[in-house]
């Protein structure tokens, strides 16, 4: 399973973490979870996470502010942001290069899943 | 440089679920509760309380000690003139006659506009004893014009029919008799007033029937004067000098001026109270100067001195009146900008209840749909995954628990007894909240500190909202300490009685401090720098502590940490406003 595209999950809520992580499992990809942004920066995972997907607001470093320190720190992953209160604002704020997706809570499996696709490019489809 | 103490966490701690969540039921108990609780009550015993109703009126506020000194020194001054003047009450003062129109007029103005005060007052009030009152003044207004008309030689020159010798006198001897009469009729009718209080008739008509009576009256009474000089008791026996009859009338005067002072100054209770005795004496001194210390002469220095210092007292009285009543308009004025700010808080507070239910619901059926969606695909594969759709539904279990738990907190928060209002223990409501926190500070290591002052008064106010700010706040100090390794981690509970009479609790944390720029925001709603909470915590724990008229800010701690702290009226408080705004 090494081969398989790694999607790492930041999410401080750990009801909400579970469930991305079962439906992403569910679509067919592993999965890590972290608790914080700081979690993940000091992960072994971090290297080999293939798409981020990270909760807008989170306490500590934010969804947006992790994928923008990756982004300065020349270790770009691409990114699908989460939120529970979809706004245009930050919406628009957020999608930045490297931004795939903007999804509101409860998920769509089928966006997700063409987010996810998106940022890991064609060629590491996961198997539905 | 993130506080979190800036929410409380709501979620996944039993301790302090719904710690935020429903506190703003406070809002909805001040418009309800008021109604259910008076709905049933008669008409009579709402007329009772009439005068607690309008407690800004002249009528009704009771004089400050300041008034009652400014009214002692009213006096003085004017007993003092008159002992100046005594020695010289009977020197005349000739051709002094064109002075008179000027003072008939001051004193005319001056008593129409006490009038038209007392009837604004009345208008307001309906109390029949202003109204008394009112006339009393408009009578002896309207009569100083027949009086100065017929006056001896004032108005000879504009060639009006010479009045007949008795009619100025028994103008005179009128205003001196009818007015004391109706200051007396207000003194007895006016504690009488909530019985009768209910009168038929719009207060309007009441008003233009009552001025026009007035207007009737005197202008009846100085036709019948001016045209039956013959009938008058004798008063005067020239222009100048009273006659023996005349005796009677300054001393019936003096009679009804004490009797009007002892009667209300047995029933005194309100500033228009303390200024109509003011009034009284003001009159029993001019009477004096008028009538005995100038023997009744006619425009001597005792006779002008009584008329000026009656005059100068009425002015003097009326101007406290006026400036009463623009205090007392600014005092309601603020007091209507208070409410009206309340009301404003209480609508943002509802809006912001129904935002955080939103949220706090939203936030497990958002995952239920999301396990359920994994559960779905885990069972639709063509080798279905039992394990994983097992598992995704004791999630869907686990936060279907959590929503349930939300709602049961909600009905918790509205209950009947959240918004009932008690005798509160503080010391006893931390207690049990730190008792309730006991596994969460083990777990984090947290030293509890309770410093309580066991002689803490009683507060009224709800024994559960105010809990729940107490959770709340203990709540965030836990968590703002959990980042806090290279310290001990210090939780300080303090209740103080102030010198203010109000009440004084703190919560302090060793942890990692406020950042100053969220400092002001923290108490705003939505404000948060948690993804779990919404930034309600803080708000919801200053509405409720605004709501039982209290404070609530928040300080830097020493040498860490934050300190939030709230003060409460306590029962023993005599300016205490908590019960005011639920009652």
């Amino acid at each position: 399973m090494s081969d398989q595209p790694l999607i790492s999950i930041v999410d401080d809520d750990e009801s909400a973490r579970e469930a991305i992580a079962g439906l992403v499992r569910s679509l067919g990809f592993v999965v890590a979870e972290f608790e914080s942004a700081a979690d993940f920066l000091k992960s072994d995972h971090l290297s080999r996470t293939a798409c981020l997907i990270a909760d807008v607001r989170m306490p500590g470093m934010t969804g947006p502010e992790l994928h923008n320190y990756l982004t300065a720190a020349g270790t770009p992953i691409p990114a699908v942001l989460i939120t529970a209160y979809p706004d245009e604002a930050a919406h628009a704020r957020a999608l930045k290069p490297g931004v795939r997706c903007y999804l509101a809570k409860p998920l769509d499996p089928d966006e997700l899943l063409a987010c996810i696709r998106s940022a890991i490019g064609d060629g590491n489809k996961g198997f539905q | 440089m993130r506080h979190p103490a800036s929410t409380a966490r709501l979620e996944s701690k039993d301790c302090f679920a719904f710690a935020c969540v429903g506190l703003t039921s406070s809002p909805s108990k001040l418009e309800f509760g008021w109604n259910d609780r008076d709905a049933g009550e008669n008409d009579v015993k709402s007329m009772s309380d009439a005068k607690s109703d309008l407690p800004f009126l002249l009528s009704t506020s009771p004089p400050s000690r300041s008034q009652g000194r400014l009214a002692v020194c009213v006096l003085l001054v004017l007993v003092s003139a008159l002992l100046v003047t005594a020695p010289f009450a009977r020197v005349p003062l000739t051709n002094t006659e064109v002075l008179l129109p000027a003072y008939a007029a001051a004193a005319f103005v001056n008593e129409v506009i006490t009038s038209a005060l007392l009837l604004a007052l009345y208008s307001v009030q309906r109390s029949q004893a202003v109204l008394v009152l009112s006339i009393g003044y408009l009578f002896s207004g309207l009569m100083v014009v027949p009086w100065a008309l017929t006056f001896p030689g004032v108005f000879a020159s504009l060639g009006l029919p010479d009045a007949g010798l008795q009619s100025t006198a028994s103008i005179a001897a009128l205003r001196r008799l009818g007015f004391p009469l109706f200051v007396l009729a207000y003194a007895l009718l006016k504690d009488a007033d909530p019985s009768i209080r209910n009168s038929h008739g719009s207060v309007r008509g009441i008003i233009l029937g009552s001025i026009a009576g007035v207007i009737t009256i005197a202008f009846g009474l100085t036709w019948l004067i001016v045209t039956r000089d013959d009938a008058l008791p004798r008063f005067m026996s020239d222009a100048r000098n009273v006659s023996e009859l005349w005796r009677y009338v300054p001393a019936t005067a003096v009679f009804l001026y004490l009797t009007g002072l002892v009667v209300l100054w047995t029933r005194e209770r309100s500033v228009l109270d303390l200024w109509l005795m003011v009034v009284l004496c003001t009159l029993l001194i001019e009477i004096i100067l008028l009538s005995y210390l100038s023997a009744g002469l006619r425009l001597s220095v005792g006779w002008w001195a009584g008329r000026l210092y009656g005059f100068t007292s009425a002015s003097v009285v009326l101007l406290v009146l006026l400036s009463e009543t623009a205090t007392l308009y600014a005092r309601l004025a603020r007091a209507v900008s208070a409410e009206r700010r309340a009301r404003e808080a209480r609508l943002t507070s509802m809006e912001a209840l129904s935002a955080s239910i939103a949220h706090e619901v939203n936030q497990p059926l958002a995952s239920m749909v999301t396990n359920a969606d994994a559960g779905l695909r885990w069972l639709g594969r063509q080798s279905p995954n039992l394990n994983e759709a097992q598992a995704a539904l004791s999630r869907i279990v686990g936060d279907g628990h959590r929503a349930g738990k939300v709602i049961e907190g909600i009905r918790t928060m509205f209950e009947k007894g959240a918004q009932e209002r008690v005798s509160v223990n503080m010391n006893r409501l931390i207690d049990e909240a730190l008792r309730r926190c006991q596994g969460e500070v083990q777990v984090d290591h947290v030293y509890i500190q309770a410093e309580l002052d066991e002689q803490l008064p009683l507060v009224t106010g709800s024994p559960v909202q105010l809990q729940q700010v107490i959770s709340n706040l203990v709540a965030n100090a836990i968590d703002a300490m959990t980042a806090v390794t290279d310290r001990e981690r210090v939780l300080r509970v303090k209740s103080a009685l102030q010198e203010s009479g109000s009440i004084l609790v703190s919560v302090e944390d060793s942890g990692t401090g406020l950042d100053p720029k969220l400092k002001e925001r923290i108490f705003e709603p939505f404000f948060t720098t948690r993804s779990d909470g919404m930034g309600m915590g803080l708000m919801f724990c200053q509405s409720v502590i605004e709501a039982h008229g209290g404070r609530l800010w928040v300080t830097d701690n020493e040498p860490h940490g934050a300190v939030f702290r709230f003060t409460l009226p306590s029962d023993d408080d005599p300016t205490s406003t908590a019960g005011a705004t639920v009652r």
